[in-house]
């Protein structure tokens, strides 16, 4: 075998293996995905998915599986008051929407929501209200409409957001960035060192 | 073309300057040297090539919601659909790569009639999974295409003026973007053809194509190494694995990474800010498309400004300002809920987010020999940063979640997965090498030096 052709072999088993841990390196990041996400069921999200399967359910093409997706997190018939009463002509009834924080009490939820409801002429009037939701095995599902009680906001009026990430979430983010960023040091001098070595070699 | 002396190097490879100078580079820039004339034709032409990137890509991003109803799909559909979509760009490594063998003129033509084919078919799709198969072999040619006419500039502009004409392409690269944000302004999706009139649009690079083919030329720098292999001086196939070799393995790795890090940030933020503009600040719909229009139109500027500042300033002090800036601005952009504060933000993260690519560009292709030029571009491009546009926005979105998410939070998985960018900050000024004013044949040769050991 020539010199090309081993080191060609031998950079071919080289690549292999780096393929193999790229792909393992995904597998634990996924894994630890994962585990972190395990266990969330919060109700803004519920609320959220909600509010946009109804909106869905005036949308051409969608319509059937909007009232499917509304009806897993309560049902479509509750969100009959929220949807504007002049045609969409086949677009989704919100144009956008928000959520707020929960208030929970024991087993319900209640979650301040904002939206515009689609006109076809002038602005998109804004509907807002709370969302009041029960919990359903590990989720969480619509019961009521109700109109806000005091403190209940969405972000865009000053309330707090859903969820927001807490100071150990932020130091372990400039833990890992420190992290990465050693490794790739050492990947480099690693990739430095050994094209010195095999031209030294050759 | 009377060539300029090489400038005195004393720092290279972002390494301290060594204690000798390094030797004069001797090597002579190829004879056929092209006219300013057949250059700006070249750019003019390349310029489509990189609009209909933009343009492309976009439509997916805006469009997908009136795709998904003409086809009666869920949303649990609609999201396995865009798995081989996206993938497409990651598949235009195996054409690209033949840039090396076959040429640039080549596989710069039949990539554009191969993009015009796929997406004329997918204006006229039956369903979703014809959508999706003549999307992703759309996008096979698409990203051959733009990866090649990169590979076309760095090899056919001077030293000056190169910057500046990866900064005009990827400019348009922008403007690709916005001319789809104004195309929905003027309500074309709701035309008679609808979304499919936006794909039809597809066609104008081949008509571009068909009038400037017979001017277009081979790049100087291959027609130089094509007679080198007919000299028998080198081989005549490019191995897959030729730039993994010992003497590109450093610049590889490095840029590489380089460009994944910053991917994965970027293009999770880009995914995900209209979503979060929505949901998480209050914005109406008109608001996100307003902001959208006018802070790309002005952030877009900042490729330009990038080509200009990376000839005048250098490369590397360009790409750490840049990717500061691009940091610091996409964190802004993601905590802040005042809207003014938020359109100079989303502007500025554009203007050195995305308006760092021509110094990226730079560096994926002129840290190569001519050899392996095209096919260490497309590694770069279609597996490291591919690999941020793939894994970017999935980690937005599932980390963000508002339901499962383990933050539940856009605007913070952003500003968190920021701070992954931050290392490359301290890898650029460490590591990477200043190509200022170098033709590619002196860097090659400064290159092939540093991996050899003669300079540290």
């Amino acid at each position: 075998m020539s010199d090309d052709a081993a080191a060609l072999s031998a950079l071919k088993r080289q690549f292999a293996v780096a393929i193999v841990a790229a792909l393992a390196v995904m597998v634990a990041l996924g894994g630890v995905i994962a585990l972190a996400n395990h266990g969330h069921h919060r109700p803004e999200g519920a609320a959220e998915r909600w509010l946009t399967a109804i909106g869905d359910t005036t949308r051409k093409g969608v319509k059937a599986d909007a009232r499917d997706r509304a009806d897993k997190l309560g049902g479509v018939a509750l969100g009959a008051s929220l949807l504007p009463t002049e045609d969409t002509k086949g677009k989704a009834a919100f144009p956008d929407l928000e959520v707020g924080k929960a208030a929970l009490a024991g087993d319900q939820a209640r979650v301040p929501y904002r939206l515009h409801q689609r006109a076809q002429h002038g602005k998109n009037p804004v509907k807002a209200g709370t969302i009041v939701l029960a919990r359903s095995g590990e989720g969480w599902k619509v019961t009521a409409l109700d109109a806000r009680r005091p403190g209940e906001k969405v972000p865009s009026d000053g309330g707090p957001p859903p969820s927001s990430a807490g100071l150990g979430l932020w130091l372990g983010a400039i833990g890992v960035g420190a992290l990465v960023t050693v490794l790739l040091i050492v990947l480099v001098e690693w990739a430095t060192r050994s094209s010195q070595r095999a031209l030294a070699a050759s | 073309m009377p060539r300029k002396p090489p400038p005195r190097q004393t720092v290279v490879g972002g390494l301290p300057a060594p204690e000798f100078e390094p030797p004069v580079v001797t090597v002579s820039e190829p004879d056929l040297a092209r006219t300013p004339r057949y250059l700006k034709l070249l750019l003019i032409l390349l310029v489509s090539a990189a609009f209909f990137e933009g343009y492309d890509s976009s439509i997916l991003a805006l469009l997908l919601p009136n795709i998904q109803s003409t086809f009666h799909v869920s949303e649990a559909v609609l999201g396995l659909t865009r798995i081989p979509i996206e993938l497409g760009l990651f598949v235009a490594f195996f054409i690209a790569r033949f840039a090396d063998r076959i040429g640039r003129r080549p596989l710069l033509l039949w990539s554009v009639v191969g993009y015009t084919v796929f997406t004329v078919l997918t204006a006229l799709s039956w369903d979703i999974w014809s959508f999706a198969g003549f999307q992703f072999m759309s996008r096979v040619f698409l990203g051959a295409e733009y990866a090649i006419g990169v590979t076309m500039i760095v090899e056919e502009f001077p030293a000056v003026g190169r910057g500046r004409a990866l900064g005009t392409l990827l400019t348009f690269n922008a403007l690709g973007t916005i001319a789809v944000g104004l195309l929905l302004g003027a309500n074309v999706a709701d035309g008679p053809l609808e979304w499919r009139t936006f794909y039809l649009i597809g066609l104008l690079p081949l008509l571009v194509l068909s009038f400037f083919r017979r001017r277009l030329k081979e790049t100087r720098r291959f027609l130089e190494e094509k007679q080198r292999r007919e000299d028998g001086q080198i081989t005549e196939k490019v191995p897959f694995l030729e730039p993994w070799k010992p003497q590109y393995r450093r610049n590889l790795v490095l840029v590489g990474m380089l460009h994944m890090l910053r991917s994965i940030p970027l293009f999770g933020s880009t995914a995900w800010w209209a979503f979060y503009a929505e949901r998480e600040r209050g914005f109406s719909a008109l608001q996100v498309s307003i902001y959208i229009i006018a802070a790309y139109g002005l952030g877009c500027v900042g490729y330009y400004v990038c080509g200009r500042s990376m000839e005048r300033f250098g490369r590397r002090p360009t790409a750490f300002v840049y990717s500061l800036g691009g940091i610091v601005f996409a964190v802004v952009l993601f905590q802040v809920s005042d809207k003014t504060v938020s359109f100079f933000a989303l502007m500025l993260a554009v203007f050195f987010g995305l308006g760092i690519g021509p110094v990226m560009s730079a560096f994926a292709t002129e840290l190569f020999p001519t050899e392996i030029r095209g096919q260490a571009a497309a590694w770069i491009r279609n597996w490291f940063e591919i690999a941020g546009y793939v894994f970017g926005p999935a980690l937005v979105g599932i980390l963000g979640d508002h339901s499962s998410g383990a933050i539940g939070n856009i605007g913070d998985t952003v500003s968190l997965m920021m701070i992954m960018w931050v290392p490359t900050l301290w890898i650029i000024w460490r590591y990477l090498p200043e190509t200022k004013g170098l033709e590619l044949e002196d860097i090659a040769e400064r290159e092939g030096m540093v991996s050899a050991g003669l300079v540290p």
